[in-house]
Parts: structure tokens; sequence; C-alpha cells
């Protein structure tokens, strides 16, 4: 991975008896649009408010652009645009006003108009007080007090919440085209085919805990589908679950499920399963956000047979 | 350079928000009423009674206002960025959070302060022209003493706006404010019902503790409501200063330690 902007080491937030984080690890590159997915309480916001000073971890820490996130929590911000959860605009102040508070304190020139007119605010609606805005506008007009001084690290809290489809989309394409200017992305959110399409990678929490990152893009992990005649030994699923690169091997309507998260391991898959009974057909298939979410986030008690999770997730 | 960005801006929304023309008319109608007032008590008293009679007017209506006001004021800063979910936007900022509480501070005690200047050079200079036996040194040391508890309570407002939680905001500063109200009354009993000089002195000078007590021992008439002989250098203007400003640092200083605990 080339030089990180954003680094996250070992990150845990104790709220007295209860861990809302514990020990995440995770890093993200200039460029790169990493997402943070997990059910409710699942410790996301509480991940990016330590980023950002919002609040101190318990232990832990992390660092952007070379600015510890807690020794350094002005100079992070000051490198970094943050688009805060459940966060309001000023009534009274307009567009271009929220823009030049954001330059003032973050010391550079503001070019209010050319920011508004990158997220796509009417020119028309920046000299209004913001307090008429429609959500959407409102969204849009904190993400362009977010791009204030172009920072190499953007954070966004649920940057698609109480936004309609229409706008949705537009979020969804700039958040694009802000990462391909070279800006590393983190954001959380639980739409999940808006982070499918928009993220490079996912790091998913559960009960505070990192469970998982996943590859969205180029190698991503696939489930490989093996069909066999018969039943294989145990022993066969055992060793197919051996092999590097293979996470999950289990029996499921006439086929071994595999999920592989190394493409080098489909072919030894192959030849390994070979060896015990013959492969009548090879199948793949990327497994949607949707189903990834789902793995990492059910409950405990998995069963091996049950290897690529079908069920719908619900996530309010 | 920070402070000046969060006090700056917080002006342009108090001013956008019309409350300086709020609080000028206020402190206009308290520090002219209390004038008025007190022209009405000392009619038919010889002009050295009328000053007196007139500045205790002022202070007696004036100075709770103003003392409320600032407070109320002072505490709105923060809870009223956090009612409206506006501190999170300000805070992802690069500015800390010494910074916020400062500029907040600075913003809420220079228009208020902006206003009892007003109301205070108003009722003052109506004083002195009316009667020029007036001691002009009185009547600056009642202005610098009234700004001087102004901003000590816009301090206060805003060290319980980092303490309690945003709804409880509001009525924990009025409670706060009332009791550095009550205080001095308090202590007063004390001074009348211990026959002991030094438990009195004691008394005196505990009821001079809140910045109320402080301003009206000094501004006062010594013997009227409030004020006692300075029999001692407890008692003395020098000590009710330095009352007043360890309220003042003292509540920056809570604030500071307190806003960063606090939930965004």
């Amino acid at each position: 991975m080339p030089n990180p902007v954003l680094v996250v080491d070992g990150l845990s937030k104790q709220y007295g008896p209860v861990t809302a984080v514990d020990q995440v690890s995770f890093s993200v590159s200039a460029g790169e649009v990493f997402g943070l997915l997990g059910p409710n309480g699942a410790g996301k916001s509480t991940t990016l408010d330590a980023l950002i000073g919002f609040t101190e971890p318990t232990s832990g820490g992390g660092a952007v652009a070379g600015h510890d996130i807690v020794e350094s929590s002005t100079a992070v911000r000051s490198v970094t645009g943050v688009l805060p959860e459940d966060c309001g605009v000023y009534e009274e102040l307009t567009a271009v006003e929220h823009v030049e508070l954001a330059a003032r304190a973050k010391e550079v020139d503001s070019a209010p108009e050319r920011l508004l007119g990158r997220v796509g605010l009417t020119e028309e609606s920046w000299s209004r007080p913001a307090g008429g805005f429609s959500k959407g506008m409102a969204q849009r007009l904190r993400l362009a007090v977010a791009l204030v001084g172009d920072p190499a690290l953007l954070v966004l809290d649920e940057p698609l919440s109480g936004v309609d489809p229409d706008g949705i989309a537009e979020l969804a394409r700039l958040i694009e085209q802000i990462a391909e200017t070279g800006v590393a992305v983190v954001f959380s959110s639980h739409d999940l085919p808006r982070v499918e399409r928009v993220c490079d990678r996912v790091g998913i929490l559960n009960d505070g805990e990192f469970v998982g990152v996943e590859r969205l893009t180029g190698d991503r992990t696939t489930e490989l589908i093996l069909s066999t005649d018969t039943h294989p030994r145990s022993s066969a699923l055992s060793e197919l679950r051996a092999l590097d690169g293979v996470e999950q091997a289990g029996w499921q309507d006439g086929g071994v499920h595999l999920t592989v998260t190394e493409p080098t391991a489909k072919a030894e898959a192959v030849q390994t399963l070979g060896s015990h009974t013959r492969v009548r057909d090879i199948r793949t298939r990327e497994r949607s956000l949707d189903e990834i979410f789902a793995a990492y986030t059910a409950s405990e008690e998995r069963d091996d047979t049950d290897v690529a999770t079908r069920r719908e997730v619900t996530v309010s | 350079m920070s402070v000046r960005v969060v006090a700056g801006h917080d002006l342009r929304r108090i001013r956008r928000s019309r409350g300086l023309v709020g609080l000028v008319v206020v402190s206009l109608v308290v520090f002219v009423g209390g004038y008025l007032i007190g022209g009405l008590l000392g009619s038919g008293q010889d002009p050295a009674s009328v000053v007196r009679v007139r500045l205790l007017a002022i202070w007696l209506v004036a100075g709770p206002t103003v003392g409320f006001v600032a407070t109320v004021v002072g505490a709105a800063g923060l809870a009223g960025e956090r009612e409206a979910r506006t501190l999170r936007l300000l805070a992802s900022l690069p500015l800390s959070r010494a910074q916020l509480v400062y500029g907040k501070t600075v913003a809420r005690a220079g228009v208020v302060t902006a206003a009892v200047t007003l109301g205070t050079f108003v009722s003052l200079t109506a004083v002195a022209a009316g009667t020029p036996v007036t001691s002009t040194g009185r009547l600056v040391g009642f202005a610098g003493f009234t700004l001087a508890v102004t901003v000590s309570y816009a301090a206060v407002g805003v060290a319980v706006s980092t303490v309690v939680s945003a709804d409880r905001v509001r009525a924990v500063a009025v409670g706060v404010f009332v009791a550095t109200l009550v205080w001095p009354r308090i202590m007063g009993f004390g001074v009348e019902t211990f026959g002991s000089e030094r438990i009195e002195l004691l008394c005196q000078f505990l009821g001079t503790l809140t910045p109320f007590g402080a301003y009206s021992q000094v501004v006062s008439d010594s013997g009227a409501i409030l004020a006692y002989e300075p029999t001692s250098a407890v008692l003395g203007s020098g000590v009710m200063a330095l009352v007043i400003l360890a309220w003042t640092v003292g509540s920056l200083l809570v604030a500071r330690h307190q806003f960063p605990k606090t939930a965004l």
C-alpha cells in the first residue's frame, strides 16, 4: 500500500463499563475511499469521532498525514475535512459565510464560489440564509465546508443520510470525483449499494470490534462453487478450509461453496477437491456487499454448511 | 487568532439575530429606569442625597438585570450551538476547545458589555449632569465595576453551559445566578444575628464572595442594602475587584477544563 494518509492503530474507546470500540486498526491511502460499515451501535461514529478529536480514545490512536490524532487533534482537523453526523447549519448565515468561516479557521483563501459550485449548489443559493435550505442542499453545504483548504483526508459520517435518492446519487458521484483528485476518504453509511459503488474497501464493525476488511475493487472476495456428484467427506472440506486464501468451505445444494479471498486459491481448491471426488462444474460469483456484511455481522453461531449467507439484511 | 475567528463568527450570528438590539433596549430601559426611579425616590432631598438615591436605584434595578442577562447570554453561547447541532460543525474546524470557550466568552461578554456600557453611560451622564456635586471617581468606579461584573456573569454562563447538558443549561444558569444574588442576603442574616465583631466581619466578607455581593459592596452606599462599612481591607474595593476577577478567571478555567469532556 502506498503511504497511507490515515493510520488507525489499536484504537479503543470505553464509556464506563461499555466498550464502544475495541482495538480497531486500519489505514487509508490517498485517493482511496474506505467505507466503515456496521449495524447501529457498532462503533462507526465513535471511531470517526476519535479520528477528528471529538472524543479521546481510551487506548491506541492513529495519525492523519503524520499528525497524531490525540496529541495534535487541531492539526489533524487542519488537514481533514469533516462532515459530522447529525449536524446542523447556521440558519442565519449564508452558504458563502459558512465557507468563509471554515477558511478563516483553516487560515486559507476561501474561494467560496468555487467550492459551492463544486458541490452542486446553484448560484442563487449562495447568498441565501442556510435556514431555508433543503436537507440535500444543507448536506452539500456541509460538504463544501469540509472541502475548504483542500484536505488530505475527508471524514464523512453518514453523508447520505436524509438525502433524497437523486441527491444520494449525486453526492456519491461527488465523493468519487473528490477521491480521484487524491483525497483519502473515510465514510460511514447504511446505504450498502452506494457504499459498494463508491468504496474501494470496506471495514466492518460489529459490537465495537473490527470483524473484517473487504476489497470491493480488483481482487475482491468471491464465492467459488464446485459442483460434485456426491457430498465430499468432511476431511475434504477440512483440507479446503486449510488452504491459504480460503475462508469458508461447506456443502450446499449439490456443490461445495468456498469463500475465496485470494485468486490463486481457486485453482488449488479445484485440485484439492478433485483429489477426493469428481468436480463436474466450476462457477464463481462475487459476493454482494449485502452478503459480506451479513456474513460478518450475523450471529456467531455460523454453520459451516451455510457458506454464503443469503438472508436479507435490513440495516436501519 | 482563532479565538478571534470564533468571537467574530459568534458576533456575526448575534448581530444577524438582532440580539444586540434587544440587549441595548434592555440595558437602556433598566439603567434609565433606575435613574428615573431614583429621581422619584430622592425628590425633595439635597443634591448629594439625590445622587446617592439615584445610584442606589440604578444598582438595585440594573445590577441584578445585567447579571441575569449576562449569565443567560453567556450560557446560550455553547448551549445554543449544541441545541442547533451546529457545535459539531464548528468543532470540526481546526479550533481547539479552549479557543471555542474563549471565543464564545469574548463574543458574549463583549455584546452584553457593549449594551451595558451604553446604558451605564447614558444613566451616569444624566446623574453627573443633573447634580454637579457628583464625584467623577465614584461614577467611574460605578461604571467600571458594572462592566466587570457583566463580564464575570457572562463567563459564569459559559462555564455552566460546559458543565450541564444542553436541555438544563438555562435552568441551571438562572439557578446559579439566583444563588449568587441571594448569597449576600443569607450572609446578611449572619451579620444581624451574631454579636461577635469577628464573626460579623467574616459574614460580611463571605457575603461579598459572589460577583453580585462584591459589586454591591463597592457601588452601593456603605450601610445601605448589601454594603458594609469597609472596616477592614477585606471589604475594600481592591478585594472586591479581585473577587469579581476570580469569578471570571475561575469560570473560564472550569469551562476550559470541562468543555473537552462535553459531548458535542
